[in-house]
């Protein structure tokens, strides 16, 4: 009688544990694989954000990662955890996010992109001066043709407000590159549009 | 019984444990999240039917969602199949803006986007469940297929001294139950 108390026991313990640490186990999905999704260059992204087509466990990774996300006919939502030569980014690293040409959104349908970066804890980063994001519709130092460099560090440089803050304590962190009204051109050939590229300085 | 047997069975009851749960938590993982926030924005008293603006970028003091976007401002609200379809008024405006109908299980079923939303005047959209709600209504409308659904509102900022006139633009979006008429 108590041993199969025990197993019972054993059992709901089991489920319990597994439902407790889902979570960690779609961070793995979600960091580590790309699943069915896309990946160009270090930069992972997944078409089939919202619709019921997508696996239940993609379903439940997008959740985690980014529940109220748009589908890929109003955003498409790519992450990076690594960097240009596949290293994890890392806090204590200064990186270049480096365009070479511009972002492909629909800028006359209002679109705009935006990277943000993302602690660990997948919130954003504490810093002084709340800055987080580095977006098309702010003022920007964007030549003609769209190349340019946003700078990653901890801290802030003297020559640019292209730049991003990085967390203070030693920790792995993410990018998020918004594409609001990607252009047809990502939408059907993610794989060769021009992305960003994340260089460890 | 042998020792051996016992741990055979306690191994087995781990592993079948920790299976039902994987699969329970795959089903149910979108689920939860949704309701999570649903739960978060009942507790502050936002009810169906009403808007929870965010009315600032958020910052890193917001631990509501993971991974929040920070170029956009929000408005947040539920509503419920049994409160019937409503009516969604949306006021002119000429930025980026995008609404997502979100069911229980994260699927979007549809968008109200810059297309649909007119730039010098108000549009006026029905969220509807069935053929017979939208009969006879002239308008533009969104066709429901869930209990719950979440919609999530988002307005692009150009510089911060438009946050102002988009946090008006946000007090007057509204909804109104198709069963109230013509209030106001």
């Amino acid at each position: 009688m108590i041993f199969w108390t025990i197993t019972i026991l054993v059992f709901l313990g089991s489920i319990f544990l597994s439902i407790r640490f889902f979570g960690n186990l779609l961070d793995f999905v979600a960091e580590k694989s790309s699943g069915r999704g896309i990946q160009n260059g270090p930069w992972k992204t997944h078409l089939g954000v919202g619709r019921k087509s997508t696996s239940r466990i993609e379903k439940a990774a997008i959740a985690r990662i980014g529940l109220g996300a748009n589908d890929s006919e109003e955003t498409i939502y790519w992450n990076a955890f690594t960097d240009q030569d596949n290293q994890d980014l890392h806090s204590s690293c200064n990186y270049r996010i480096v365009f070479n040409s511009s972002p492909q959104v629909k800028f006359h349908e209002k679109g705009f992109w935006s990277i943000t970066v993302y602690g660990d804890d997948k919130f954003l980063v504490p810093n002084d001066e709340y800055k987080y994001v580095i977006h098309s519709t702010k003022a920007l130092d964007i030549p003609q043709n769209g190349a340019m460099e946003i700078l990653l560090s901890r801290k802030k440089p003297e020559k640019t407000d292209n730049w991003l803050p990085l967390p203070q304590q030693d920790e792995n962190f993410s990018l998020a590159y918004r594409c609001y009204k990607a252009t047809e051109g990502m939408k059907k050939h993610p794989l060769e549009t021009d992305m960003p590229k994340i260089i460890r300085i | 019984m042998n020792p051996g047997i016992y741990l055979l069975i306690i191994l087995a009851a781990t592993i079948m444990g920790s299976l039902t749960g994987l699969l329970i938590s795959i089903r149910f993982y979108p689920l939860w999240e949704i309701r999570k926030v649903h739960k978060h924005m009942l507790k502050e008293g936002v009810k169906n039917g009403e808007w929870s603006h965010v009315k600032s970028f958020v910052d890193h003091h917001i631990k509501v969602v993971v991974k929040p976007n920070c170029e956009t401002l929000y408005s947040l609200a539920f509503i419920h199949r049994k409160e019937g379809p409503y009516v969604l008024h949306i006021p002119a405006f000429s930025n980026y803006a995008s609404f997502a109908f979100l069911d229980e299980n994260t699927h979007v079923m549809g968008y109200i986007t810059n297309k649909d939303i007119q730039h010098d005047k108000e549009s006026t959209i029905l969220i509807h469940y069935t053929e017979e709600e939208k009969k006879g209504l002239e308008i533009p409308a969104i066709q429901l297929d869930s209990r719950l659904c979440w919609i999530i509102g988002r307005f692009g900022v150009q510089n911060p001294e438009e946050i102002p006139a988009i946090n008006l633009f946000q007090e007057n979006i509204r909804l109104r139950k198709l069963s109230d008429g013509n209030k106001d």
